[in-house]
């Protein structure tokens, strides 16, 4: 585990990487915007798993593995959909990572929280049965 | 003075080469970055490296093609540290091994851990 806080060259990176969050957590919202508009398509599905794999790989090196852990799980989610059919089920869980992002960006933590909601067990359960 | 050893780091994720860059700094290495496998492979040839972190999803080439290209210069043997997504890790494995990667790490990965493995592979 890294100490953060005890090297203030290191607290930069992070901090740097949190305000990266910011353009991420712009792309989830327009992904669901452009959904909410136009409706479900691959494309969609495609920007959003992007989105959703590439902070999965990122996101707990720098110390915060719930966001990994929501965004690894959309991306399972994601990918399912992307060969299989999509569910009405998308927009809620990438909501759910626009959620975590959101509580990165604004405090610089982990959201512990929404491992106990509702969508987070949805999401899980999700994955789960559809992975099988 | 001791020359730092040279570490070629292809990764496009500049959060991840900053962080990787940053620890290896302080482990004593000089670390350079190439953003896309054509840099990567630009590079090859550029100095002498004691290590090649590969990152397999690259634009322009990935981390296979770079890896192809790296085998092919035959005169050069280069150990290679391969960064792999969560879903595609057993496939990578097998995959990189047959050409000749030394050693895998997932992502996401620990920097302590990432360090460690670099001190293992060159030897320090």
């Amino acid at each position: 585990m890294i100490d953060w806080e005890s090297d203030p060259d290191l607290k930069n990176l992070r901090d740097d990487f949190i305000s990266s969050l910011k353009g991420r957590l712009e792309k989830i919202i327009l992904v669901q915007e452009e959904i909410l508009n136009l409706g479900i398509s691959s494309e969609r599905i495609y920007e959003g798993q992007i989105i959703a794999h590439s902070l999965a790989g990122i996101a707990e090196t720098y110390g915060f593995p719930i966001l990994t852990l929501i965004a690894a799980k959309l991306d399972d989610f994601l990918d399912f959909c992307s060969k299989n059919y999509p569910t009405h089920e998308i927009l809620e869980f990438m909501n759910l990572l626009e959620l975590a992002l959101k509580e990165t960006v604004k405090g610089g933590i982990d959201s512990r929280i929404l491992l106990e909601d509702v969508r987070m067990k949805r999401l899980t359960f999700a994955v789960e049965s559809l992975l099988d | 003075m001791i020359d730092r050893l040279n570490i070629l780091l292809a990764e496009d994720d500049q959060q991840i080469a900053r962080l990787v860059q940053f620890k290896l700094d302080r482990e004593g290495f000089n670390v350079v970055i190439a953003e896309d496998g054509k840099e990567a492979i630009d590079y090859l040839l550029a100095r002498k490296w004691a290590l090649i972190i590969l990152d397999v999803m690259m634009p322009v080439h990935d981390g296979w093609y770079v890896l192809k290209k790296l085998r092919q210069f035959t005169e050069i043997h280069i150990p290679v540290l391969m960064l792999t997504a969560k879903s595609y890790h057993s496939k990578d494995i097998a995959n990189a091994a047959e050409l000749g990667a030394s050693q895998f790490l997932r992502k996401p990965f620990d920097p302590n851990e990432l360090a460690a493995q670099v001190k293992r592979i060159v030897g320090v």
